[in-house]
């Protein structure tokens, strides 16, 4: 293979941008290397010819003269006389720019549809025939033109055509002017071109003139290069027809993008849980694969949802439970006494205090999370000082560590709140430079096992640790859950061969938490043990995320029957409640030694394949 | 001496490159051009070659063979008289005949020759041309593309220019259309394309359809089967074609069972009648133009090869095309073999040709057959992956690498399509290579599939699996060509065969002619006719040379006065 420096060797020239240069050298060296008598070497200079050729072209083969520094007296540079090669190019440098000698595409006489004959014998006296055959010709490809010219027009309409555009184009086709190559060449090019480009009326002409010219034969080799606009065009509205059916994925997208951007019409797109993942699909597709799409969509609307998929806010779920759930928590709170007599207005404060917790709770999701996650998923995360990375990391850590010495203190149940979302933030942000899932990804059923739980704390005498408990539960979820998830993905992410070693931590951590809130449970930390355990649950469905198949279904029925057995259970009176959790750290142990396990199990229920059988 | 030799579907001719020109060498007659027909007694089981065999197409049919460059590669043997003849063996009797008639005007035996194929002539058709030399006992070393060849020698008078130019070669089968470009000396094939099924038999075919529609309604279906019946139509349309030439209107007229069958067709009905030919025409100039990255207008000239290229029709569909007048700057029947003479020099290293190299590119892309995993995972079978483009200059080689589909995977199987069609359907089929692999992961398999093109369009393949260094190689050989013992016999058998000697070409082509057109006159012309057939028969019988020679022309002039002129 001929490398940079040998092509110029193998021609036997110096490195020059001449097309006709290159090309003597080649034939003078022809002659030397014979094709019948040097296969090999002859296709050493043909490929050295060619490349050469081609960098000349583009003028590659000598760097452009750079523009002139300011020279002062004492750095006068003395190119020595060497037989350096670039010796020329180094004497370029500090010389002025050449004047653009107007080479390139606006060269005269490469202009399609501007060039002159190449120049022929003088005109011999035409014989009378030759004459008339020539006004015939002439007469005909004046017809053709003007039929061009009419179907041109129609094409720059862009409101419904008035005219019959394929009629025309076919007539075009049947011309006899088209016997001719340059006529025949020329309309191809510029039909494609006025295709591609053109208003509605181009699109009923588009499969008529890809059969004609054989657009979309398949043909290896043949540069098709100016019909590749009129076959996007053609897959455009293939797709656009497909999108217009209201069953197909992608309608509700196309709809919206489609309507004016009224305020009633922003709320109910936001309030539409599916609409933004549609949406982003869309306009993913619009912008690598068929741009023809925008013309499509209302401007407005693209700028609108282009605008607020750029900046997380609330999905459209949270916004649905601030609806719903701050009410029945303040319902849930009120009646537990604790807030003082169920009263309407007690109802209320608890209702604002519940919608104010959440919405600080998502705020501080968005903001602490999302916000970060997104800047930095475009930078390499690792670029960024370690304060940053951080974030809430410290405060967080330093509350986690303080809290457990004081049980009672009622004013640290925010604070161990906050430590969870602050270790979430964390482990998102440090993790950032792997998109973070939208939300919607999350099924509700993974959290269904919180539910159990919360209703058997509820359930329990009202003392002063059961907000703990509750704040205990609610952050050892999303610490692990999200927090463990993140962490978990990105040391996956950097090699596949650490899935076994994540399984051994599972069995491994199950073993220990499941000690230690049994440990707990006996001795009277219930709160603590009921954290534990719910965290490690989720832990180890973080930890399980990339596994699919029959054991990841297995376990998910086995945690659900745990929940409401444990649950079940636990009603049985107060001796029972405490036990409960520790059987069910007993019943998450070999949940997680199961699923661990299996990673080193081969996997059932799939046939041995023989080899070479089809699929 | 290396002659060029030019294997047509209709003529042949041979040439060699002498005091520092080209010149094409005369057979028996004296004629530079011979028919590519073959013709046996059928009392004595002679063969007869040329001109003499073209005489007997019309009253022997079916002992006499010609246009069988078609059938090249093929494996389709034509019967004449007692034993079959593939069409390798009846160019091989052609080719026999041209060496001779070579030997006989240079005083020399000649063992080596350039032979000329269409430039879309496939793989397996090029190597049926090389071994039929090879059973005429020449040593084919160059297979030489057509219209490169009128290339040549057209552009060995233009060295000095830089141009660019196309030939338009439609031949009596094929049509090819090479865009060339001459610089420094240089003349560089930049394109080749065409269609091997398209030449002057399908303007003929068109006339023979006219006039069974129209005239002969009358003919019974038994008799239309008849093949001496459907001879005379192809002689009368062929001749009506040449009339049309020239003139504005021709007739065909056929004897039939003593019944004159007449047909009048003027020039426009012909072009009408000829425009799906005709339209035919165009895709393949598209087609190299576009290859070659030319507009036809930055085209200097264009060369026109072929007899059929005479005809006005052509002619005028190739102005349309163009926008202009083609040029008369080669002869469009000599002017491939004088090319062929020209590479002969080259070949033999003529000082004369120094200042002159050419390259040539082959027409046809080649590939293996894959399968490729389309979306949604699915597999897709019978895709063409390429690994010589068309249009590459030759000598190349290229290589690619595969790995199989799946794991463990006992074999790969390399399948060899020619053509351009994405879907190996559509592509010629050249052979195929086996490779076992050594199982394992998918990845292991990967092999190097290495495609060479030598400077004749011939292909070498080989295939190295790069794990286990296992390597195959793959000289291509159609399956039911023969071996290498069964050619000696056959190279035997032939040479086995007799042939009519030489000198008595003249008398037999003479005689064989007046028999035709005694077959095609009627009444009292017919008479005369045979009167004047038997007082040469006679003159034959009395074996003076120089009377024979005598007779020989009064005979010729007499059957000049029937037919109009002698045509070939």
């Amino acid at each position: 293979m001929a490398l940079g420096g040998s092509i110029w060797s193998i021609l036997g020239l110096e490195p020059t941008n001449d097309e006709r240069e290159v090309r003597r050298a080649y034939a003078r060296r022809l002659k030397e290397v014979h094709p019948e008598d040097d296969a090999e070497g002859f296709q050493a200079l043909r490929e050295a010819y060619e490349r050469a050729l081609e960098m000349a072209r583009r003028g590659w083969a000598v760097p452009p003269a750079r523009k002139p520094r300011k020279k002062k007296a004492e750095t006068v540079i003395d190119v020595p006389a060497s037989d350096d090669r670039w010796a020329d190019d180094d004497a370029d440098r500090w010389t002025e720019p050449e004047a653009d000698s107007g080479e390139g595409w606006n060269d005269a006489g490469t202009d399609r549809w501007d060039v002159a004959p190449p120049p022929s014998a003088p005109e011999p006296k035409l014989s009378p025939e030759i004459a008339a055959e020539l006004e015939a010709e002439k007469a005909r490809q004046a017809a053709h033109a003007a039929l061009c010219d009419q179907l041109e027009g129609l094409l720059h309409q862009t409101t419904a055509p008035s005219g019959d555009a394929l009629g025309i184009m076919l007539r075009i086709f049947r011309s006899p002017a088209m016997d001719s190559l340059r006529v025949h060449a020329n309309t191809e090019y510029w039909l494609a071109h006025a295709i591609a480009r053109g208003g509605p009326a181009a699109d009923s002409l588009i499969e008529s003139a890809v059969k004609f010219f054989g657009w979309d034969s398949g043909r290896v080799g043949v540069d098709m290069s100016h019909a590749q606009p009129v076959l996007q065009r053609r897959e455009t509205a293939l797709i656009i027809e497909r999108l217009a059916r209201p069953m197909t994925v992608g309608h509700d997208a196309w709809k919206a993008l489609r309507t004016k951007q009224t305020l009633f019409r922003r709320i109910a797109d936001r309030l539409d849980p599916f609409l933004s993942r549609q949406v982003t699909d869309l306009l993913a597709r619009a912008a690598h694969d068929l741009p023809d799409l925008y013309s499509h969509l209302d401007p407005d609307a693209v700028a609108t949802w282009r605008a607020r998929l750029a900046h997380p806010r609330f999905s459209a779920l949270f916004l649905l439970s601030l609806l719903i759930v701050p009410p029945i928590l303040a319902l849930i709170a009120v009646s537990t006494g604790a807030f003082g007599p169920t009263a309407l207005l007690n109802i209320l404060a608890a209702w604002v205090v519940a919608l104010a917790a959440m919405t600080g709770i998502g705020a501080a999701w968005v903001n602490g999370v999302l916000k970060p996650a997104r800047e930095w998923a475009d930078r390499y995360p690792w670029d960024a000082p370690l304060w940053k990375r951080l974030g809430w990391a410290p405060a967080a850590a330093a509350l986690l560590t303080v809290a457990p010495f004081f049980p009672n203190m009622d004013w640290l149940w925010p604070g161990i709140l906050l430590a969870g979302l602050g270790l979430v933030a964390w482990a998102r942000i440090v993790t950032a430079h792997i998109p973070p899932p939208p939300i919607s990804r999350y099924r509700i059923s993974e959290f269904i096992g919180v539910v159990p739980i919360l209703f058997y704390v509820l359930s329990l005498p009202a003392s002063a640790s059961q907000p703990t408990l509750i704040a205990a539960m609610v952050s050892a979820t999303l610490v692990f859950r999200f927090g463990g998830h993140a962490i978990v993905q990105e040391w996956l992410y950097q090699s596949p061969d650490r899935q076994r070693l994540t399984s051994l931590v599972l069995i491994v951590g199950a073993v220990v938490v499941g000690g230690l809130a049994v440990l707990t449970a006996r001795t009277g930390a219930p709160g603590l043990a009921v954290g534990l355990v719910c965290g490690f649950a989720f832990m180890d469905r973080a930890l399980a995320t990339d596994r699919f198949g029959p054991a990841f279904q297995f376990r998910r029925v086995w945690l659900t029957t745990g929940w409401f057995g444990a649950l079940f259970v636990s009603g049985f009176g107060e001796a029972m409640a405490k036990t409960a959790p520790a059987a069910f750290a007993v019943w998450l142990v070999i949940a997680g030694v199961i699923t661990g396990a299996a990673d080193f199990l081969p996997e059932p229920g799939r046939k041995k394949r023989k080899p070479g059988a089809l699929a | 001496m290396i002659i060029g030799i030019d294997l047509g579907t209709t003529n042949s001719a041979v040439g060699v490159f002498r005091n520092g020109k080209a010149e094409l060498i005369p057979n028996s007659l004296g004629h530079v051009l011979t028919p590519s027909a073959v013709s046996v007694d059928e009392t004595s089981g002679e063969v007869m070659v040329g001109l003499a065999a073209r005489e007997r197409q019309s009253t022997h049919p079916r002992h006499t063979a010609t246009a069988f460059k078609r059938y090249m590669g093929a494996n389709r043997a034509t019967p004449l008289g007692k034993r079959d003849f593939t069409a390798e063996e009846l160019s091989a009797l052609v080719l026999g005949r041209l060496k001779a008639d070579a030997e006989a005007y240079l005083g020399e035996p000649v063992t080596e020759a350039v032979i000329t194929v269409p430039a879309y002539f496939n793989d397996k058709q090029r190597k049926a041309t090389r071994r039929a030399g090879e059973l005429a006992g020449l040593r084919v070393e160059r297979l030489l593309n057509e219209p490169t060849a009128a290339a040549l020698a057209y552009g060995i008078h233009e060295l000095g220019n830089e141009s660019r130019f196309l030939v338009f070669d439609l031949g009596g089968g094929t049509f090819d259309v090479s865009v060339l470009e001459i610089f420094e000396g240089v003349i560089e094939v930049r394109a080749s394309t065409g269609d091997n099924r398209l030449g002057g038999e399908d303007f003929n075919d068109v006339l023979i359809e006219e006039f069974r529609r129209t005239a002969g309604k009358d003919i019974s279906e038994k008799d239309r089967a008849d093949p001496t019946l459907r001879e005379r139509i192809r002689v009368a349309a062929e001749r009506a074609r040449r009339a049309l030439t020239e003139g504005s209107s021709a007739t065909m007229s056929i004897v039939w069972k003593d019944q004159a069958i007449e047909r009048q067709i003027s020039t426009e009905e012909f072009e009408i009648l000829c425009t799906g030919l005709l339209n035919r025409l165009r895709d393949p100039v598209l087609r190299s133009l576009r290859d070659a990255g030319i507009r036809s207008e930055d085209l200097s000239e264009i060369i026109l090869v072929g007899g059929s290229t005479r005809m006005p029709v052509v002619r005028k569909a190739i102005t349309r095309m163009f926008g202009r007048f083609p040029a008369n700057a080669v002869n469009p029947d000599e002017a491939v073999a004088l090319g062929a003479a020209v590479q002969a020099g080259l070949k033999s290293r003529d000082v004369a040709l120094k200042e002159v190299v050419m390259t040539d590119v082959c027409p046809y892309s080649l590939g293996v057959e894959v399968a490729e995993r389309g979306p949604g995972g699915r597999i897709i079978d019978g895709i063409f992956s390429p690994i010589i483009e068309r249009n590459t200059v030759i000598p190349a080689s290229r290589t690619q690498n595969y790995a199989p589909m799946r794991d463990h995977q006992r074999e790969l199987i390399l399948r060899i399509y020619q053509g351009e069609s994405r879907h190996v359907v559509d592509n010629v089929h050249l052979g195929e290579i086996k490779v076992p692999l050594a199982g394992g992961r998918a990845e292991d398999g990967a092999t190097d599939v290495r495609f060479t093109y030598d400077i004749n369009g011939l292909l070498e393949v080989d295939v190295t699996v790069m794990k286990t260094g296992e390597t195959r190689q793959l000289i291509i050989v159609d399956d039911d060509v023969a071996a290498a013992p069964d050619f000696e016999k056959r190279r035997a058998a032939l040479a086995a065969l007799k042939q009519h000697p030489r000198d008595s070409d003249a008398v037999k082509t003479v005689l064989a002619r007046g028999h035709r057109c005694y077959e095609d006159a009627l009444g009292e012309t017919r008479q005369f006719l045979g009167d004047q057939i038997t007082r040469f028969e006679l003159v034959v019988e009395g074996q003076d040379p120089r009377e024979i020679e005598h007779a020989i022309g009064q005979l010729t002039t007499v059957l000049d006065q029937f037919e109009g002129q002698t045509w070939l």
